[in-house]
């Protein structure tokens, strides 16, 4: 689906040129979900950022590829990149006030995003994004299109963000720390969701995160970052009960254990 | 005798015309060498019982007792003097830091705040002595914030807390934004100075895996209410609050094969100013009555120092259907 390698990128300033992050490589399956798991400075993001051609105007990829639908994204033109994403990629960043415009109507954003890759009437445009919004359990679809971004709590702007994301059945979700702006009991709503997304289909998922919980609990694969390189990457069920490289070893021991805690609500919080 | 003693505390904010509870109704207290936390997410009002705790607030309504006096009723220069035994650690540790200073003086300040009578020489010994104490050198407190790394600008931030000999430190997330690794070290270093100190903290958090490890009791807040409190380790074993249960639900497991629970509330935290005025959780719960939005629930004692603010402590949560 997916297949990055020897990924490099620079940043240039007047005075000195820092390599971000250094020949990344990693494969994202038809099917699979990917956590792509560091910690800050470890350069996630500006993977991600690189693959989707996002790169503040500082950055540029010096070299590798990543294949995607038979096109090499780091080396498509504008216009093709434009074609992909959104369409073939969905996005969901962290911040879903950053991603949302605040002074268009939320009916507004998804007649953009539709009609950016296609043409589509006003009313089938409305019971397409009320659909979608449905689908993303957005109660109120109706008031919410007429509405805008500011009006909408963080869970809720958030699964807006998902469903303009999905509105194209894109065959590959990139997710940017989709949930750490978020309180506890909505961030497991909104990964539910995700996961729901792209559940029991071809649909691939590549989520950064910085916590291994949420890797451990939704993704298959895992890609393990530390300043700029990938140090270990592979199965989920391999990695976190036998890390091989050192750092993984040192980021799974310094997570505080509650053994007691999900006993006890497993006796009565029903499994889904 | 408790330390610290919060007693029936209430404050509310003006915003925009509106009312809003911030805390409504909290009694909690702190004994000596004891980690109390409060566990919350935004908007829950926990980092408000902690400024009205430091005395940084005066409450609308209720009484802070702290080592035998009553907060309230100290004069300016008496509560500064209660301030070298009553300290706070932030969560930014950057943004808490003098840009412009270097680490080492910001750690002396309250040497010379606290009218210590120290010469200097004294206090560059003590600042050496604390620094050493927090894991850093005395070379370190030379440089400047920016110069330090997160966990490095979070010790200087303990140092700080730590140098008038506090009696209670108040840390208001101050794990929340760190990395993972360097998290584990900060909280080993918080254990290390309260078994050697014996200082009290209360620590404020929104992450159940951190409170797990650090804290001898837990006040879980919702909506400015405190709707479960206990020994940790209890609560946590034995939770009785379905907000509890929801919070601890909604946790992850690293364990690969642990399977994922289902979070048993609807939607989400609402705005403060439009709390329930009946139990905080009605409009979410999964297992509400009708008699739960008659009134305000108060607080049951089931065992010792285990309270919770439910009228169906013995009811399972089950599914409700999607």
């Amino acid at each position: 689906m997916l297949s990055v390698s020897g990924l490099t990128t620079e940043f240039h300033t007047r005075v000195k040129t820092t390599r971000a992050i250094e020949d990344i490589g990693f494969e994202v399956p038809a099917g699979v979900a990917v956590g792509l798991v560091g910690e800050t400075g470890s350069g996630k993001s500006v993977t991600v950022r690189s693959i989707m051609g996002l790169l503040p105007t500082q950055g540029r990829v010096v070299g590798g590829r990543a294949e995607f639908e038979g096109a090499d994204l780091l080396a498509a033109s504008g216009k093709e990149l434009r074609s992909l994403r959104g369409r073939r990629i969905g996005f969901v960043a962290q911040n879903p006030f950053g991603a949302l415009n605040p002074i268009l109507s939320i009916e507004k954003q998804f007649a953009n995003v539709v009609r950016a890759h296609r043409k589509i009437s006003r009313g089938d445009l409305r019971d397409l994004a009320m659909q979608r919004l449905e689908s993303v359990q957005v109660r109120g679809a109706e008031r919410v299109l007429r509405g805008y971004a500011h009006e909408l709590s963080g869970g809720m702007a958030q699964r807006v963000v998902i469903a303009l994301a999905m509105v194209h059945e894109p065959s590959l979700v990139i997710a940017d720390e989709p949930t750490t702006a978020l309180d506890v009991t909505v961030q497991r709503q909104i990964l539910d969701l995700i996961d729901a997304q792209i559940a029991g289909g071809d649909r691939s998922l590549l989520l950064v995160t910085h916590d291994l919980g949420v890797v451990a609990q939704y993704c298959q694969q895992v890609v393990v970052m530390q300043s700029g390189h990938v140090v270990e990457s592979g199965a989920v069920a391999d990695i976190f009960t036998a890390p091989q490289h050192p750092y993984t070893q040192q980021l799974l021991a310094a997570i505080p254990a509650v053994p007691w805690a999900s006993e006890a609500v497993q006796k009565e919080v029903p499994i889904v | 005798m408790s330390l610290m003693e919060l007693s029936g505390i209430r404050h509310v904010f003006k915003q925009s015309g509106k009312h809003v509870h911030a805390v409504n109704g909290v009694s909690l207290s702190v004994d000596p060498g004891e980690t109390v936390a409060v566990i919350g997410e935004s908007g829950s009002g926990k980092s408000t019982l902690g400024r009205v705790a430091l005395g940084l607030i005066s409450p609308t309504e209720g009484v802070v007792t702290f080592d035998g006096t009553v907060l309230g009723e100290l004069s300016k220069a008496e509560m500064r003097a209660a301030r070298a035994s009553l300290q706070v650690v932030f969560q930014e540790p950057f943004e808490s830091l003098n840009p412009r200073i270097r680490v080492g003086d910001t750690v002396a300040e309250p040497l010379i705040i606290h009218d210590t009578g120290l010469s200097r020489e004294e206090r560059r010994a003590k600042v050496a002595e604390v620094l050493e104490r927090v894991g850093l050198t005395a070379e370190q407190g030379k440089r400047y914030p920016r110069e330090l790394s997160g966990g490095q600008q979070q010790r200087i931030g303990i140092a700080r807390a730590i140098i008038t000999g506090p009696k209670l430190i108040v840390l208001d997330e101050p794990t929340s934004s760190l990395d993972v690794s360097v998290r584990a070290r900060v909280l080993e270093l918080l254990r290390d100075l309260q078994r050697e100190l014996g200082i009290s903290y209360i620590f404020i958090s929104h992450d159940l895996a951190t409170v797990a490890s650090i804290s001898d009791r837990v006040a879980v807040m919702y909506l400015g209410q405190i709707v479960e409190q206990g020994p940790t380790q209890e609560v946590l074993t034995n939770p009785k609050h379905p907000y509890t249960k929801a919070l601890m639900s909604a946790t992850l497991s690293t364990v690969v094969g642990d399977k994922r629970q289902h979070v048993p509330l609807r939607g989400e935290i609402p705005n403060p100013s439009e709390a329930p005025t009946a139990c905080v959780l009605s409009g979410r719960c999964p297992i509400e009555l009708p008699e739960c939005s008659l009134g305000p629930i108060e607080p049951r004692r089931l065992a010792a120092r285990h309270e919770v603010a439910c009228i169906r402590v013995d009811t399972p949560l089950v599914k409700e259907s999607v």
